[in-house]
């Protein structure tokens, strides 16, 4: 299978190209494939988009294909898509008043 | 049918929104507010009362602005309105001496809010004003006759201000004044105000 | 205008933009040009009233001083009073300037571009985050409030109330009681609605008692008014809990059991008591005498008091512990503090308890809800202090002991939940409980949300938001990072700044420390006047104002009153935009396009604007701003609400549910009246700034309120003996409003506006009168200010009162720079840690000073 990842927001520092292209098995989930991104791009990876216990932090969101995902550990294969497209957000903390 | 105005202390906040949209309403030039807040205190800290107390002219029913005028510009309108005819006010001033409430204003020189700069609110609106003469508030009377209401009373923002009918017994602001125990200022002097305050 | 050449006589419907309320318009335009701006009474918003403010709106877009064509900086020389040599250029050569730093910085590290926006842009400043998001930087500031923001306040809107700010429920209170805000007298939010409601509210006889150092403007139309010493609102607050629960024993159970954290059991190590298997918060039930889940169905009722054993452990429910807590903090505790007589707080702590009327209900919509007509507010008069975190706390534990807290008669919060249109169900937001019961907003117009905490990390902001999450607002760190973020453990330096209005050298603090900060960044401003902020930048563009450009409004969740309808309303152009000035969200667009981040823009705007199909952007097609508008509002009212139907009707509106306005009855998520996060939190900031080498006093991360003295109580330099506070006016929103000549002109027929309110007996000891310039001098900063004293009565004798935020020295600002119109409180105000509450990095604005009739009396 083939994924096409996305990076939006903020995580160019870390990922200067915001796609990358893989070719994995469809029983990929998206902690392993965040893994594949994180030996690619550096742990600073890893650490901006999860938790100090493993989860997603709470200002990213990912999408596959058109669906919001709150699992990162079931596989990511949709069974029918011969290439899926995963969006990972990277929202900013932002101040108001 | 005599046109009088309620303003109710109790309500009002102060804010000076009356003088501003009069501003805009009537294109006032620089240094001329028809309508101004004053702040009165009184009482000893920490037993203190601060009110705010909007003045503009009173529209007695017996003027003596009138009274002075050597030319007949200032008159009374048969709805009890006060008013100048700018084409024959002469600018003497006697009718600014004679008012108690110092609610006349005298236009010395035609100016513009930035130095040397018309703006195009300015440009269409200061035709209404000549340098020279005497002006004041009017009730808003161009309102009046298009079925509106003044625009300060239009515009309060904590709805402080009722306009209606001194005459009319069942009217609103007769019926404030009676209710709400209104009062005129200066009332000894005989002017017979036209604006009803209800107190703080 | 009855002239006979009328060729266009039009009354345009938009939005003010001149302050935060976002009140309705109708515009009138004759022959081109704006003749009146009156309210649009078709909206709730401001029931077809406007403020000083939104009449005067005519003379700032004709004003001659606006920015009418872009600018380039030609002195290389940086500095607070050094004329930047203004050379105008044109917006290619301007945005080829710009692409070309943007695309440089993107490459590099795109979180060394900075945005500051300010509450006047709020239309536009979403959408520059959506730039900025998109973009890769995480720093957004709001800096045009600065030091005016409501900070700590904003955290328990968010903790307490699920809403950005509150309002007392103006229909049916019948006692408020205000610590030094705003409400019902031309500032703080909707306030033009506001003022006619609480107006109204008065005359029905809700009786308002104002806890202010000043006889301000909402003070004076308090029913009583007492004096407080600056910063000590938290000790009468505490001094009025204790009465409550300890004197009168008063308290509503029945809301404290089922729908605060009052019942959660808490341990000796003061965390709340978890079950084991679900790990889920334990309360006690007295009935079977065991401790259960709080949430578990088998409960017959909940402890609020007792000490209760649970598997060998002595465990409280969290009331009891606050009642505990309370026990010191009499009124005679409070009275040497407050300089207020425990007597009067007793008797108000009475009347509060009376008027509470715990127990009785009232029939709304056919519905049977709690009936509790008291409210306490608060704003920056209270929470502007370095002791912000737990005088908040204080001031907000009254609401929730008595159960006034969004229920008819008290304290509402401004829209915590929305059912939507009725058509279309949109927007949509409802408050919602986490595992442990604690409720989470619906809707957060900044992001994160306070609560569920976040993970305290290493600061990749140059704010501390990252270290410290619990800052809801304008954060009090940001002048101190930037001035050096290898300290504070931020691996690069500010580069650029895309500045929206925000003249944050006026309202933020100390503008020499400041413009330190800032003298070294490529700043691009979107200006309307060439303020003092706009002295340290680079480039200048001339941005179209609230009166010439299109958005779909601040539509934010605080522009809504708290009662009345649902009102949604649009901005659009009376006039086009004169000379060369230009919309800020089309000439991001344009930004878009030249840096070709076109694609993740979009996608931004698809995921925080919620666009659905058929709504959603295209990336392979470039939309107009217009455009966007237009799918904003046909996705959240249908294809038949679009901007042409907006612009034809100005406002959309449906009346509110009684389930909406009073959410809480109904609602299963609890609030906390103990703070059991805080601890762990503070403990995990402790430790990270230890990590990061910055010494920081997170001391103040404490479950249960307290009063700690401001920097202000303990500074006693010989001669310094006045604290100096600021307050609002109703007709000046921040600095931005000061070159408008209508304004200028009714401030100056009122003393206090331009002066300085000083209490008269105070004064004349030292030798001043009523209109003698007066030196004022920090102890902090070591400025002098100069302003006229206006005496009066109606002030604590130890206190100065500066309003507004005058006091400009921009040469560009001809009517606002002169000598005596107003003051700029900020020159009295030290930047730094030690001057701001660390867990909501709220800034102290409240400062000892030395006060003296100036030499030169000219």
């Amino acid at each position: 299978m083939r994924i096409e990842v996305s990076f939006y927001g903020f995580v160019r520092d870390l990922v200067n190209t915001s796609k990358f292209v893989i070719d994995t098995s469809d029983k990929t989930t998206l902690r392993e494939l965040l893994d594949l991104a994180a030996q690619r791009h550096g742990e600073k990876l890893r650490e901006r988009l999860l938790s100090a216990k493993g989860d997603l932090a709470p200002n990213v969101q990912i999408f596959v294909g058109e669906h919001a995902t709150t699992s990162l550990d079931e596989p990511i294969d949709h069974g029918h898509d011969l290439c899926t497209g995963v969006k990972v957000f990277v929202l900013s903390a932002t101040a108001g008043g | 049918m005599r046109y009088g105005m309620v303003i109710d202390l109790k309500k009002c906040i102060g804010c000076t929104g009356c003088a501003l949209v009069c501003k805009t309403e009537n294109a006032t030039p620089p240094g001329i507010l028809w309508l101004r807040v004053v702040k009165q205190e009184s009482g000893k800290y920490p037993q203190v009362r601060r009110v705010s107390v909007p003045l503009q002219c009173m529209h007695c029913a017996e003027p003596p602005c009138l009274e002075v005028c050597p030319t007949g510009a200032t008159f009374q309108h048969p709805n009890g309105i006060v008013d100048i005819d700018a084409e024959q006010c002469v600018g003497c001033r006697y009718c600014m001496m004679a008012c108690p409430y110092d609610q006349r204003f005298f236009l010395s020189a035609e100016r513009t809010y930035f130095p040397g700069h018309t703006t195009p609110f300015e440009q269409a609106g200061y035709q209404r004003h000549q340098a020279g003469v005497v002006s004041k508030c009017n009730f808003c009377t161009p309102r009046l006759n298009r079925g509106l209401e003044p625009a300060c009373v239009a515009n309060c923002m904590s709805r402080a201000r009722t306009f209606g009918d001194l005459d009319e017994p069942n009217s609103e602001v007769s019926k404030l004044i009676r209710d709400r125990g209104g009062y005129q200022l200066y009332p000894e002097l005989g002017t017979n105000p036209s604006i009803y305050y209800l107190p703080p | 205008m009855q002239t006979e050449n009328v060729q266009e006589d039009l009354w345009i419907p938009t939005t003010c933009g001149l302050c935060y309320s976002v009140c309705a318009l109708k515009v009138h335009r004759v022959n081109g040009t704006v003749i009146k701006i009156e309210g649009n009474p078709e909206s709730s918003t401001n029931r077809g009233r406007l403020c000083p403010r939104g009449v005067s709106g005519i003379m700032a877009l004709y004003d001659p001083n606006r920015v009418n064509v872009p600018l380039k900086r030609t002195n290389p020389k940086k500095g607070l009073d050094v004329d930047p040599g203004w050379k105008e250029i044109t917006w290619e050569e301007a945005i080829d300037t710009i692409a070309a730093r943007l695309r440089k910085i993107r490459h590099d590290d795109p979180r060394k571009l900075l945005m500051t926006g300010t509450v006047t842009t709020q239309d536009e400043v979403p959408f520059a985050r959506f730039f900025t998001m998109a973009f890769g930087t995480p720093n957004g500031w709001n800096s045009g409030a600065g030091n005016h923001c409501g900070t700590a306040e904003h955290l328990y809107g968010a903790l307490l109330h699920a809403s950005w700010a509150k309002q007392p429920d103006s229909d049916h209170c019948r006692y408020l009681l205000n610590f030094g805000s705003g409400v019902g007298s031309g500032s703080y939010y909707t306030v033009t609605g506001m003022a006619q409601r609480i107006a109204e509210a008065r005359l029905r006889g809700m009786k308002h008692v104002a806890v202010d150092p000043f006889l301000s403007p909402s003070a004076e139309k308090a029913d009583e008014w007492i004096p407080i010493r600056p910063g000590t609102d938290a000790a009468f607050a505490l001094a009025m809990l204790h009465v409550l629960v300890h004197e009168l024993k008063v308290c509503d159970a029945d809301y404290l059991k089922h729908h605060t954290n009052g019942p959660y059991l808490i341990g000796d190590d003061g965390l709340y008591l978890r079950d084991e298997t679900e790990k889920v918060p334990l309360i006690w039930d007295p009935v079977d005498g065991a401790a259960k889940p709080f949430h578990s169905p088998e409960i017959k009722d909940f402890a609020l008091e007792g000490v209760y054993a649970v598997d060998g452990a002595s465990a409280r429910p969290a009331f009891t512990v606050l009642k505990e807590h309370l026990t010191p903090f009499t009124p005679e505790w409070a009275e040497p503090i407050t300089t207020v007589s425990a007597a009067t707080i007793r008797r108000v702590a009475k009347e509060f308890a009376e008027e509470a009327r715990i127990g009785s209900t009232v029939v709304i919509d056919g519905k049977v809800l709690p009936y509790r007509p008291v409210a306490v507010m608060y704003f920056k008069g209270a929470q502007g202090h370095k002791n912000a975190l737990l005088s908040c706390m204080a001031l907000e534990l009254l609401t929730e002991i008595v159960g006034s807290s969004n229920v008819p008669g008290g304290l509402l919060g401004m829209n915590s939940c929305s059912l939507g249109y009725p058509e279309t169900g949109q927007p949509s937001w409802i408050p919602k409980a986490d595992r442990d019961g604690l409720m989470i907003t619906g809707y957060w117009p900044t992001f994160p949300p306070p609560y569920p905490p976040k993970e305290v990390r290493a600061t990749e902001t140059i704010d501390l938001r990252g270290l410290i999450p619990t800052c809801p607002g304008s954060s009090g760190a940001l002048p101190v990072v930037m001035a050096d973020p290898k300290r504070f453990g931020v691996p690069y330096q500010i580069e650029m700044n895309l500045q929206l209005g925000s003249n944050y050298l006026m309202t933020f603090a100390n503008p020499e420390a400041v413009a330190r900060a800032f003298q070294d960044v490529f700043q691009v401003s979107f200006a309307l006047f060439l303020d003092e902020s706009t002295y340290l930048s680079d480039i200048v563009l001339p941005a179209a104002s609230y009166l010439e450009r299109l958005s779909h409004t601040a539509d934010w969740m605080s522009s809504n009153s708290a009662v009345g309808e649902w009102c949604y309303h649009v901005r659009q152009p009376v006039v086009d935009p004169i000379a060369e000035r230009r919309s800020v969200c089309e000439v991001l667009l344009e930004l878009v396009e030249r840096l070709e981040m076109r694609e993740e823009f979009y996608a931004f705007i698809n995921l925080l604007l919620k666009l659905k199909e058929p709504y959603a952007l295209d990336p392979t097609r470039r939309y107009s701003w217009s455009e966007i508008v237009d799918h904003r509002y046909k996705s959240l009212f249908g294809e038949a609400r679009g901007l042409e139907w907006f612009k034809k009707h100005g406002v959309l509106k449906w009346p509110k549910q009684a389930e909406e306005v009073y959410w809480k009855p109904s609602s299963t998520a609890r609030v906390p009246i103990y703070f059991e996060w805080f601890k762990s939190l503070g403990e995990k900031v402790k430790a990270q700034a230890d990590e990061i080498g910055i010494p920081l006093d997170t001391s103040a991360f404490q479950p249960l309120p307290e009063w700690r003295p401001c920097r202000a109580h303990e500074e006693n330099s010989p001669g310094y003996d006045f604290h100096a506070i600021y307050y609002k006016l109703p007709m000046q929103t921040f600095s931005g409003t000061y070159d408008n000549p209508w304004l200028d002109e009714v401030c100056q027929t009122n003393p206090f506006a331009y002066g300085v309110a000083i209490n008269a007996a105070a004064a004349r000891l030292k030798g001043i009168e009523e209109g003698d310039w007066i030196e004022i001098t920090s102890v902090s900063t070591g400025h002098t200010i100069r302003g006229r004293a206006a005496l009066t009565e109606g002030i604590h004798p130890e206190v100065i009162a500066i309003a507004g935020c005058g006091g400009h020295w921009s040469k560009y600002l001809p009517i606002a720079n002169q000598e005596g119109k107003g003051l700029c409180f900020e020159w009295l105000m030290p930047v730094g840690l030690d001057n701001v509450d660390i867990p909501s990095l709220t800034q102290d604005s409240c400062v000892k000073v030395r006060v003296a009739k100036a030499k030169e009396q000219t």
